[in-house]
């Protein structure tokens, strides 16, 4: 019975490492586009685990945007553009 | 494509404490005897090579955004302490409180390395100078189990009275260190039986790892408790060895002298004695019961463990945790556009708004909704 227990936490404990390879396949997030890379430039060395999006944001009628970094909390653009 | 960052680092960690933690429910059954120790051993280098090889696997990454908590910490350790006011070596240098922890826990890591290192060192300067026992009792019964199972390694015993309790040293060469207690034939053949099998296993080996990594990641205590896991395991592997077609009237015989060895340690005093990284004393009870209970190893739980390890190593290199820092709403309101806080800078045929002396818009071509402002020519 104890084994039949510890069989099954340890089968429960692979189940979720594998299933998380379906689960959290591309979160969606809302007004955010996911981009597994982010590239601000070509020359620009950026890190890989860099969840980004883009944030809009209207001025005097015309609609910009500009690439935030959701894993640093940063602006990856350096300015805004227009979308 | 592989890639090593900041966040791959510490999901390999993350990766090794859930291998480890793994580990802790294989330790309960291999002491059930239900798989073998070698099962358990199978996941040290799944554990090794997690931490060895901390890359992320680009595109073929799952991120596992965490917004409570995770962020938080990260903005503290982000947080700058010192920044110098002037640039050094064209530099501007500034200390925050990661670089701070970094060296920290270096500092301490090399200096808990270094004293396994000269524990290691110290008892082979102590052991180096005390002469071989020439009992003629002993080496018989060093040579019988030698000859019995067939081990090509030569070890040499020494008896001292400063040393509590049995145990072997030596990577390349034996010695096993005996205290200075008469003991019958009997106890004497399960002692050497089972110091040679730490010998014959390269166990040593394993312990000194362990105890390189429980000193590198001392600050995790998972670390710790898989170090005295091990240490148990090792024991425990031995013992197997040593009770090898023992009745229940040996084992028992076996655990007295275990038990017998156990109180003479508590009654010397812990700075007069020679002893070797001594090992976790509840280990006992786990030998104990490994010894006494009924091993029935059963095959497909062996199979499904292995399994389980190497699934569990593999996977952890497809998903990453990662903080989720949301977009400040003051970030994305619209600002109001003066003549007092925004300008333009002309640059062949770009602008750039400049609003509160801060690079804002960039526009290909000029928008008459921002003509108030004042436009400034910029050449090269």
């Amino acid at each position: 019975m104890k084994n039949k227990k510890l069989l099954f936490i340890l089968g429960f404990i692979a189940q979720v490492t594998l299933s998380l390879n379906i689960a959290y396949a591309n979160p969606a997030y809302f007004s955010a586009q996911i981009i597994p890379c982010s590239a601000t430039s070509d020359s620009e060395i950026v890190p890989r685990a860099n969840v980004t999006g883009y944030q809009y944001m209207e001025i005097n009628g015309v609609l910009y945007k500009r690439l935030w970094s959701y894993t640093y909390g940063r602006w990856e653009d350096p300015y805004w553009t227009k979308a | 494509m592989l890639d090593i960052n900041v966040y791959s680092v510490i999901n390999s960690i993350i990766g090794a404490c859930i291998l480890i933690i793994l580990c802790f429910f294989l330790e309960k059954l291999v002491i059930r005897g239900t798989i073998t120790n070698t099962i358990y051993f199978f996941a040290v280098p799944f554990l090794l090579a997690r931490l060895l090889f901390p890359f992320e696997i680009v595109d073929r990454t799952n991120f596992i955004q965490v917004s409570k908590f995770l962020p938080s910490i990260i903005q503290f350790f982000r947080a700058e302490i010192l920044s110098l006011p002037f640039p050094v070596f064209g530099l501007h240098i500034s200390i925050h409180m990661a670089t701070l922890l970094s060296f920290w826990l270096s500092f301490i890591s090399i200096l808990k390395c270094l004293k396994v290192v000269s524990t290691y060192y110290n008892l082979y300067v102590r052991l180096k100078y005390i002469s071989s026992s020439r009992d003629i009792r002993t080496l018989k019964i060093l040579a019988y189990i030698q000859e019995k199972n067939n081990f090509k390694f030569s070890a040499r015993i020494i008896r001292n009275k400063f040393v509590d309790s049995p145990f072997e040293f030596g990577f390349f060469k034996q010695t096993i260190c005996l205290p200075s207690i008469d003991y019958s034939d009997e106890e004497l053949y399960f002692i050497l039986a089972h110091e040679l099998y730490h010998f014959k296993s390269r166990s040593n080996w394993l312990k000194l790892f362990n105890n390189l990594l429980a000193a590198v990641f001392w600050w995790n205590p998972l670390v710790s408790l898989y170090n005295a896991s091990v240490t148990s395991i090792i024991e425990i592997s031995c013992d197997e060895y040593a009770t090898t077609g023992f009745n229940d009237h040996l084992k028992a015989k076996y655990l007295a002298c275990l038990l017998s060895e156990l109180g003479q340690r508590q009654d010397k005093k812990k700075s007069q004695s020679i002893h070797f990284l001594s090992p976790d004393k509840n280990s006992l009870s786990k030998r104990f019961r490994f010894i006494t209970g009924k091993r029935k190893k059963s095959k497909m739980l062996c199979g499904l463990s292995a399994f389980i390890i190497a699934t569990t190593f593999f996977a952890s290199y497809f998903f990453m945790v990662l903080p989720y820092f949301d977009v400040p709403a003051s970030e994305i309101q619209t600002p109001e556009f003066t003549k007092e806080n925004s300008y333009i800078i002309r640059k062949e045929d770009s602008y750039v708004i400049y609003f509160n002396n801060e690079p804002y818009i960039y526009l290909e071509c000029f928008d008459e909704s921002f003509s108030d402002l004042s436009i400034i020519e910029k050449t090269n």
